[in-house]
């Protein structure tokens, strides 16, 4: 029987549910509230009182209910805009790597079901499409609560296998979410990263808000192999027999100059960029991202 | 081993050699084969740094790969220098069990000092040598020490082969495991160790040594002789060089250590000997001394101490006593090297019996040569028995000639032939010489009595005469087989020749003819002989051997006046004239007495024993069963003033009725009792007859001057003669306990740093090549 709670790490959830996620730029959506709305004022059909949390605007502040008890609420409407979040999980082979308690698949599907809780914890929709050199499988941007366990069999049910072609992905997700909202791409971005960076220049000038998060093992960061060693291509048929050590201060030298230029790229392109390791706690990289943002967005 | 893998051929090194390039390679290739797998996804950072690095890797493999193949011929080269340097001492000092085999020398030669007299004997560096080598073994693990003196085997044992049990009776130390207690036990033995009085060459302990190495095959085996190197021994090294090298062959190592410094002057008595073989109590006696100078500069005013002692007769040995005496030095003015001079000297004895005449001269190089000892058995009277006929013409002058006024000590017997006929063989012993004058015949049991008599040693001098019967003196010719050395055929008359001056007595050079010989115009030509009898034709074509004329009638061969000749141990003359003045007026002549004198002396030389008994060779004694108990008193002589030891041995009958011990100079056991003549001094053996009465037998022994040559060999002579063995040569004080580090050398020095800095260049260049796991 699969383990579809394998994502959920209790304490990782623990620690993002005390925080609200805060699109960076104005979304798109048919709920007014807690997101600014280009379309202000259209629905005012009053759903319920909600307390008050430090960044709510001051004008949807219940002021009466504030005079009779002293408390402060804010009112939340029927139509009021909602966030629509998409998950772009790359499960190419590539993804397959890993030597720590994670693999980096692994480490990206964690990411993606603890963001999944926390966005239908506070009643946004949210979809997921998992690729590799294509879609693999592709989740409805939804806020049903069902959503959580769509999502998970998606991820479950997906094994990495083939290459990766993130700019034909990127492309192909501009097109197939036309509706602006925040695009999470969990990915170890081993590809062309100008085709790469192209591919998320699209979906930004889609309106989307994109949040990359660069998962990387802690072993292709540090490059600590030594003796005689083949390596095997996970998405090639190269193979390369070496002494790692002769060859890690050029390999070191080269993934830094891929990991400037992404970095570069993304803050030209204003995507949030983050780069993991799989070592990292799940729940601190993703408080620390979450917090970043909300300081971003004050 | 390692010798025999480098010298074996030049394919089991060229073998070594690709083996040690080919190895690395292969475990080069071995290693990337080995390697481990790893998939890995960011394969495109890895081809860029491996474009980038290429070359970079390939040339440090290859240093790599070169460094490794480098340190294993470095190896090889080490390994190599270790089988092949010469150095076997450090090889075998390793880690199997090693046997230090020690051949001490303790011939008297070994005594010799330096030219300060402080300077230590060559024997006392050999021995402090011993403990050198002793902490040679002590510093390693497992060794075994074996210590052999020269003169502890047998010499006449040296073609036998020796077992352990052998060695184990003889050795000093024998088969000791070094350990914290050995030094201890090697000082106690070295106080122990004492010189000995022999002339012994190696030969037989290294026999045994030979033997035990090739026994002991599961040990290194380090062979080393402490001697002298005398030229004598060392010259002729047939032997000892086939044992040296098979000690080699059963990859054993040699060291010959010289402990002696270059040779300095030595002069040692050669010979002290009676002149005369007349020995009669109170009459004086000559003795001749002779002195050699073994050193390579001349000697001068060398000087002979002489003194004698005379030893009274008592019935016990108990009772023995000397008196002695000091007698007139022997002065020598200048000996050259290599020279021998002679000397004689009288010495006188009053009383009956054997007395000793020793001669000893002042302390040089080696002193044991020194001292001389002789013994010489002085009898009441020499007794002369001469046959004649009533008349006693011829023994008149004879006897007249022989004991002028009783002072020769020669004390002659009258006698018919009858006499000889009624007499024992052993009545007749007690004459020295028979002469028989003008007999014209003796019956066969007379004749058998009187050719007994010669070949147990008697004298006996035949003068012809007009009674002689020539057919009676052919039988006692026999065909030169019979005691008469002439086949006579007539007796011729010698007439004048007034053409010729020759005198008719011509004597040869011979000892009995010395007051004459040499001499010119001396009274013998004066004597005239009338008549003689002359030998066949065909004895003077074909003369017996052993028969010599040494006188003839003008110097005619075919007329020969005296013949000498031997029979068994005795001297026999033959004149073919006349004793008295019958055929001759040689009688009446004054060169009469003294030749006849000479001749007496020269016929009684066959009872007289050698005294020239060397302390090493054997020496018999044997006695009659019937007439002795087999029980000996031994009186030997210990160190310089000190009193003879008494012991005691037992005597074992033979088959052939005589009771004997014979001892040589090694040690025998008799009866648990140990006896040897490894000193030189008298000796006295007593022997008890069966009536209980005792008799003595004094005989002195002397060393072998053979040892006192003292010229070494030199060390490239000896290099030469043992090229088989390869032996090290060094002298005592050049004798390092620590070959490995004198052997060790420069570019074996230089070999190591190489490796060492190779080792670390290998290792800094497999670490950053990947070769070392984190």
């Amino acid at each position: 029987m699969p383990d579809s709670k394998r994502f959920l790490h209790p304490e990782a959830i623990k620690r993002i549910a005390r925080m609200d996620l805060r699109a960076r730029h104005v979304v798109e959506g048919f709920l007014s509230g807690k997101h600014r709305s280009p379309h202000f004022g259209q629905s005012v059909e009053f759903r319920q009182h909600r307390e008050y949390a430090p960044g709510d605007d001051l004008r949807h502040v219940d002021w009466q209910v504030w005079a009779r008890q002293d408390r402060l609420y804010v009112k939340q409407y029927e139509s009021d805009t909602n966030m629509r979040v998409n998950l772009l999980v790359d499960v190419s082979n590539s993804m397959n790597y890993g030597k720590g308690a994670f693999s980096k698949f692994e480490y990206a599907a964690t990411i993606a079901v603890s963001l999944t809780y926390l966005v239908l914890k506070q009643q946004d929709a949210i979809g997921c499409l998992t690729f590799d050199a294509a879609v693999r499988e592709r989740i409805q941007t939804l806020s049903r609560k069902t959503q959580m366990q769509a999502i998970m069999n998606a991820l479950q049910s997906t094994q990495p296998a083939n290459k990766t072609d993130l700019s034909g992905i990127f492309k192909q997700a501009a097109e197939t979410f036309p509706k602006r909202g925040m695009m999470v791409v969990v990915s170890d971005l081993l590809s062309d990263v100008e085709l790469t960076l192209k591919g998320l220049r699209l979906l930004r000038q889609r309106g989307h808000d994109v949040l990359l998060f660069h998962v990387m093992d802690d072993d292709e960061l540090d490059f600590p192999f030594t003796g005689p060693t083949r390596f095997e291509g996970l998405e090639s048929e190269t193979k390369l027999a070496c002494n790692p050590k002769a060859l890690r201060e050029g390999y070191l030298e080269s993934l830094e100059e891929f990991l400037n230029s992404l970095r570069r790229g993304c803050a030209q392109s204003a995507v949030d960029y983050a780069l993991v390791k799989t070592s990292d706690s799940i729940d601190a990289v993703l408080a620390s991202f979450l917090s970043s943002r909300m300081e971003v967005r004050r | 081993m390692f010798e025999n893998i480098f010298s074996s051929s030049p394919s089991v090194w060229a073998g070594l050699v690709a083996g040690a390039v080919a190895i690395p390679i292969l475990i080069h290739l071995i290693n990337l084969v080995r390697h481990k797998t790893v998939h890995w996804a960011a394969m495109e950072f890895l081809l860029k740094s491996h474009k980038r690095n290429r070359n970079y890797i390939w040339i440090k493999q290859l240093l790599l790969l070169l460094a490794r193949i480098a340190l294993l011929l470095m190896a090889l080269v080490l390994l190599g220098q270790v089988g092949c340097d010469g150095d076997r001492i450090s090889r075998l000092l390793g880690a199997r069990s090693t046997h230090h085999y020690v051949l001490l020398d303790d011939s008297f030669s070994m005594s010799q000092r330096g030219d300060n007299e402080n300077d230590p004997a060559a024997f006392d560096r050999a021995k402090a040598t011993l403990s050198l080598i002793a902490r040679r073994a002590r510093d390693r693990q497992n060794q075994k020490f074996t210590l052999l003196r020269y003169s502890k085997v047998p010499v006449d044992q040296i073609q036998v082969a020796s077992s352990v049990d052998e060695v184990n009776s003889v050795a000093d130390i024998e088969n000791i495991l070094v350990d914290s207690q050995f030094e201890a036990l090697l000082e106690t033995v070295k106080g122990t160790l004492e010189l000995s009085w022999l002339n012994v060459g190696i030969e037989a302990a290294l026999k045994r040594v030979s033997t035990l190495v090739d026994e002991r095959s599961d040990e290194n085996a380090i062979v080393y002789v402490l001697s002298d190197f005398r030229s004598k021994d060392w010259e002729t090294t047939k032997r000892i060089a086939d044992d040296l090298a098979a000690i080699r062959g059963a990859d054993g190592a040699i060291e010959l250590i010289n402990c002696a410094t270059t040779t300095t002057a030595n002069v040692a008595i050669v010979d002290l000997q009676a002149l005369s073989n007349v020995r009669v109590a109170g009459t004086p006696l000559m003795m001749q001394l002779k002195v050699k100078n073994f050193g390579t500069d001349p000697v001068s005013k060398v000087q002979a101490r002489v003194s004698t002692a005379s030893f009274s007769q008592p019935n016990i040995p108990e009772g023995l006593s000397s008196r002695k005496e000091d007698l007139p030095t022997v002065f020598i003015a200048e000996i050259a090297p290599g020279e021998t001079q002679t000397r004689n000297f009288p010495v006188f004895f009053e009383t009956v019996g054997t007395h000793a005449v020793t001669t000893e001269l002042k302390n040089d190089g080696v002193t044991a040569d020194n001292l001389r000892h002789c013994t010489v058995e002085f009898a009441a009277s020499s007794k002369v028995l001469m046959i004649d006929d009533a008349e006693q013409l011829n023994s008149d002058f004879l006897s007249l000639a022989l004991s002028p006024n009783g002072s020769t000590g020669v004390e002659p017997v009258f006698a018919t032939k009858d006499f000889l006929r009624d007499a024992t063989l052993e009545s007749l012993t007690e004459f020295e010489v028979i002469f028989l004058l003008d007999v014209d015949s003796l019956d066969d049991v007379s004749v058998r009595k009187i050719e007994t008599f010669c070949r147990e040693g008697g004298g006996v001098a035949f003068f012809a005469g007009p009674k002689s019967d020539i057919s009676f003196y052919n039988r006692l010719h026999n065909d030169g087989r019979g005691i008469y050395p002439i086949e006579l055929q007539q007796a011729v008359e010698i007439t004048e020749d007034p053409s010729s001056t020759a005198p008719d007595f011509q004597a040869a050079i011979h000892p009995i003819f010395a007051p004459v010989n040499r001499q010119k115009n001396t009274l013998l030509d004066l004597v005239s002989v009338e008549q003689v009898i002359v030998p066949t034709r065909s004895w003077l074509l074909q003369k017996p051997p052993g028969t010599e004329v040494i006188a003839s009638v003008r110097g005619d061969s075919k007329r020969p006046l005296v013949v000498s000749s031997a029979l068994g141990n005795g001297r026999v003359f033959a004149c073919t004239t006349t004793a008295g003045p019958v055929w001759n007026n040689w009688a009446r002549n004054a060169t009469f007495p003294p030749i006849m004198l000479l001749m007496h002396d020269f016929l009684a030389a066959g009872r007289q024993t050698a005294n020239n008994q060397l302390i090493q060779t054997p020496f018999a004694l044997n006695v009659d069963r019937d007439a002795f108990l087999p029980k000996a008193q031994i009186l030997k002589p210990v160190a310089d003033n000190q009193p003879r030891e008494q012991m005691e041995l037992i005597l074992a009958p033979t088959e052939d009725g005589v009771l004997t011990n014979q001892i040589s100079g090694a040690a025998q056991t008799q009866s648990g009792d140990e006896f040897d003549v490894q000193r030189p001094g008298v000796f006295d053996f007593w022997l008890q007859k069966s009536a209980g009465e005792f008799s003595v037998i004094r005989k002195s022994f002397n060393v072998d001057v053979a040892e006192s040559a003292l010229t070494q060999i030199s060390n490239a002579k000896l290099t030469n003669q043992l090229d088989a063995a390869q032996p090290a040569l060094s002298q005592w004080n050049t004798f390092n306990p620590e070959p490995a580090v004198r052997q060790a050398s420069s570019m074996t020095h230089f070999f190591l740093i190489l490796l060492t800095v190779l080792l670390i260049a290998e290792q800094w260049l497999a670490y950053s090549s990947s070769y070392h796991l984190s």
